[in-house]
């Protein structure tokens, strides 16, 4: 529309709320064994918990050649006049055996956190977390 | 933010930090980075070394397989044993833990075969 002059007028303007944060409270953490946590009291119905964990379980088989030698030494066996055997002593062995091989069972775990109720998270192993509480 | 210190058998195994007060804890002076206790025995006021204790976590019939520690008392899952205990260990009558042996057996043959 022509305003003639060119001024411009301003009848209504529009102003916005400010951002409100949705987020209530954050709570942060780090257990190193399986157990139960204390936290401040969240509202379970509107909180969620990350976690992250990175381990390992099982067993590795060892990797080294079987070495070593038993050998006999002292030990006697006596025989009487009549041919029978008698006295004498069990034989001896000195020396040393490694043992390898086996099975490996190595896997990669995962340990992880839940919410049990309004102030208590129960992890299962080492891990890092966050609990986050919304409005 | 302030850092709780929470035990397990005596010993750190968890932190939170929170804004609020968090119970069954020990709130740790802000000086203090709450990893650098974790582990570690809380005993009059101060944070120490935990002793390790030492178990047999698997065996098969009487041979040791596998052994490992731990700071937690509640984490020990089979015998308590020295560190000296290692894997093909075996365990006698009497609940003892003894080394290899490197005894042969023999055979001691009837007479019968000498004549």
């Amino acid at each position: 529309m022509s305003l003639g002059s060119g001024r411009i007028f301003i009848m209504s303007f529009k102003t916005y709320p400010p951002l409100i944060s949705k987020i209530k409270s954050i709570q942060r953490g780090t257990a190193v064994s399986a157990g139960t946590i204390s936290i401040t009291s969240i509202n379970p119905n509107k909180s969620f918990v990350t976690c992250f964990s990175a381990s390992s379980a099982g067993t590795v088989a060892t990797n080294s050649d079987e070495t070593g030698t038993l050998l006999p030494v002292g030990g006697s066996v006596a025989a009487s006049s009549n041919g029978s055997m008698g006295g004498g002593s069990y034989p001896q062995f000195s020396g040393t055996r490694s043992f390898s091989g086996g099975q490996s069972a190595f896997t990669s775990a995962e340990y992880g956190i839940t919410i049990t109720n309004s102030t208590t998270l129960t992890a299962t192993g080492m891990c890092k977390w966050e609990v986050i509480e919304y409005v | 933010m302030s850092n709780w210190i929470q035990l397990k058998d005596g010993v750190a195994f968890a932190y939170v930090s929170s804004q609020g007060f968090v119970e069954n804890s020990i709130e740790l002076d802000d000086s203090i980075d709450p990893h650098s206790v974790m582990a570690k025995k809380y005993e009059d006021g101060n944070w120490v070394e935990a002793p390790l204790i030492y178990f047999v976590e698997e065996m098969l019939g009487n041979k040791v397989l596998r052994v490992n520690s731990t700071v937690f008392a509640s984490d020990v899952k089979g015998d308590i044993i020295s560190s000296d205990v290692k894997p093909m260990w075996t365990k006698d009558e009497t609940g003892q833990f003894l080394p290899p042996a490197n005894i042969g057996e023999a055979t001691i043959y009837d007479e019968h075969l000498f004549q």
